[in-house]
């Protein structure tokens, strides 16, 4: 999987500046981590390259075949992790895993929560769920339909050493090598397994950022 | 396929959840509805039936027929005046061929009985046809005499010195509008003609078959009575059934007016209730969509709930509307005394007011709900 964006220019409504501005990345297959400040871009980023976002200027391209944002491109091609608030209330962790898209194979999910300590709650609700079981639970529904873009917005935020772990490991032992992963994060314990780490600092320095949020 | 099914499934969990945790919510939908449409199946209902009533009434009283009375007031011969008043029961005809009409002509001299009392002469030379359904076919040379005493004793008859004995029939309702007495001779031509030439004074009894032939036959005689410089007068009751087409289209206006009104009430109130529920239910959506789930599917399972529950509140009011009339009845309220019947159509004009109430709210939703999923899930 590739992607590219050329020349890309966001911002959000009733923003008086381009959080993005003619901006150039891309994203090879692999991890790659996006270090920065709050409010500089990173989880704007990922929902760019979602198609959560559209940008007003400029264009993403990927070699998937769906055009960016359509519904068939979300169902079988990326995988989002959002940093909270990731599960359907109503639904429990096994049906969140099947809800996530028409690939969803259910031999996998039950492998995936195995593998992430799921197995015993695959039939609780979130609410019945600590913050680590969500937070995983959303990992595994993520990769459950074998996504070719994977998308994680501060996956492990508040999560303990031990789940960090389950995470990480999951994340290097599941992800085929074709993929693309890009983490937004400030956990120094996910540098192990990149395999690139992009400052984003360097598009907003710190000037910038202060006056920012003055 | 299954993955279609699992997110409807999903979608009416929801709606079964939301409306456990709060049943006021849906209950309120189904109850405004059922007020609305209550309100409006009585307000019809007691216009149809004042309409059915005011018909009936009028259908009773031969509404559709009118009476000219002409007389030719110019210093010619009767014999001239005779013939012209022949041409122009031919041409009358012709003003209105798809109506009944019926040529009388009532005689300057009187029919004296043994008793020495007086009737009036009526001369008819038009095919009388308005007693034909009740006696047969007219006997043209025969005299008769319509009366209300038919069992009063008959002795013979004289006009000038020719004596005659009619036969007696029950006096018909149309005779009775020509002649207010208690009786009425009704000579054949053309026995009465030698009567008419010393003078007479015509009536013409039309009888239409509908209030628009009825409408343009009168501008035509009163164009025609009107350049002939006749005296002439009308007795027809065109301005009740004017009143009565207004009264009509009142109940279009009426009908209009209230599914108009279902309609704004609906959008407003669903509308604002909906964008409350909605916002609590956002986040949520924005995850389905942010998986690949499509919005029409999302909003579809929206708008059939609100379709549902406002049906059901119709469905309910029309039910329940006996049972409303009866309890009201029973509190002595006088507009409930009729029986409210509503029609096939009334409960489809609610329906589809509803309806599109429904769907205004729903389209209000679908702009607010085609907000980025990347602004609601930031």
């Amino acid at each position: 999987m590739k992607i590219e964006l050329n020349k890309v220019s966001f911002r959000y409504p009733g923003m008086g500046d381009d959080l993005f501005h003619r901006f150039d990345f891309s994203a090879k297959p692999g991890i790659t981590l996006l270090k920065g400040y709050s409010g500089c871009g990173k989880s704007t980023l990922l929902r760019l390259i979602a198609g959560y976002l559209k940008p007003w200027e400029g264009e993403l391209l990927t070699s998937s075949p769906h055009r960016v944002g359509s519904n068939r491109y979300l169902m079988e091609e990326v995988g989002f992790v959002f940093q909270q608030m990731n599960l359907l209330p109503l639904a429990s962790l096994n049906r969140n895993i099947k809800l996530s898209g028409v690939n969803s194979d259910a031999g996998r999910g039950i492998e995936l929560m195995k593998l992430f300590g799921l197995e015993q709650i695959a039939n609780h609700r979130p609410c019945d769920l600590s913050g680590g079981q969500i937070q995983r639970g959303a990992i595994a529904r993520a990769l459950a339909k074998g996504p070719s873009i994977v998308l994680l917005d501060e996956p492990t935020s508040g999560l303990d050493d031990l789940n960090t772990t389950i995470i990480s490991n999951a994340l290097t032992d599941l992800l085929p090598e074709s993929s693309v992963c890009l983490i937004a994060t400030h956990d120094q314990r996910l540098h192990d397994i990149a395999d690139e780490i992009l400052d984003f600092n360097k598009y907003l320095p710190l000037e910038e950022h202060l006056q920012s949020l003055a | 396929m299954k993955y279609w099914i699992s997110i409807n499934t999903y979608l009416w969990k929801n709606i079964f959840n939301r409306w456990l945790e709060s049943p006021l919510a849906p209950l309120s939908k189904v109850i405004l509805c059922f007020l609305l449409s209550l309100l409006s199946f009585i307000v019809i209902g007691l216009l149809k039936n004042a309409e059915e009533v005011l018909e009936e009434q009028f259908n009773k009283r031969e509404v559709l027929t009118s009476v000219v009375a002409i007389q030719d007031m110019s210093r010619q011969d009767q014999i001239v005046k005779l013939d012209k008043s022949l041409y122009r029961e031919a041409l009358f005809q012709k003003i209105s061929p798809d109506s009944e009409l019926n040529y009388f002509r009532r005689a300057g001299i009187a029919v004296r009985d043994s008793q020495g009392k007086h009737y009036p002469t009526v001369v008819c030379f038009s095919e009388p046809t308005f007693w034909q359904e009740e006696w047969g076919e007219f006997e043209r040379p025969k005299v008769y005499f319509f009366c209300d005493d038919t069992d009063a004793p008959l002795g013979d008859m004289e006009i000038r010195d020719f004596k005659f004995q009619p036969k007696r029939l029950p006096k018909v309702p149309l005779l009775s509008t020509l002649t207010k007495g208690k009786g009425v001779i009704l000579v054949p031509y053309p026995l009465g003609r030698m009567l008419l030439e010393s003078g007479f004074a015509e009536m013409v009894v039309f009888r239409f078959n509908d209030i628009e032939t009825m409408k343009s036959t009168h501008k035509k005689l009163e164009a025609y009575c009107a350049t002939e410089n006749l005296n002439y007068s009308v007795f027809s009751a065109l301005p009740l059934l004017k009143q009565l087409e207004m009264f009509s289209k009142m109940q279009t206006y009426v009908r209009s007016g209230l599914a108009l009104l279902i309609i704004i009430i609906t959008a407003i109130v669903l509308g604002n209730q909906s964008l409350l529920e909605f916002r609590e239910q956002q986040y949520q959506f924005a995850l389905l969509r942010s998986f690949g789930s499509p919005l029409p599917l999302i909003m579809l399972a929206e708008l059939v709930e609100k379709v549902l529950l406002s049906f059901l509140g119709v469905w309910l009011a029309y039910m329940s509307l006996e049972s409303v009339t009866m309890i009201v009845r029973g509190f002595g309220a006088d507009f409930a005394m009729v029986d409210i019947k509503v029609g096939a159509e009334d409960v489809r004009l609610i329906l589809m007011g509803v309806f599109s109430g429904v769907l205004s709210s729903w389209c209000l939703l679908v702009m607010i709900a085609r907000k980025p999923v990347g602004l609601i899930l930031s």
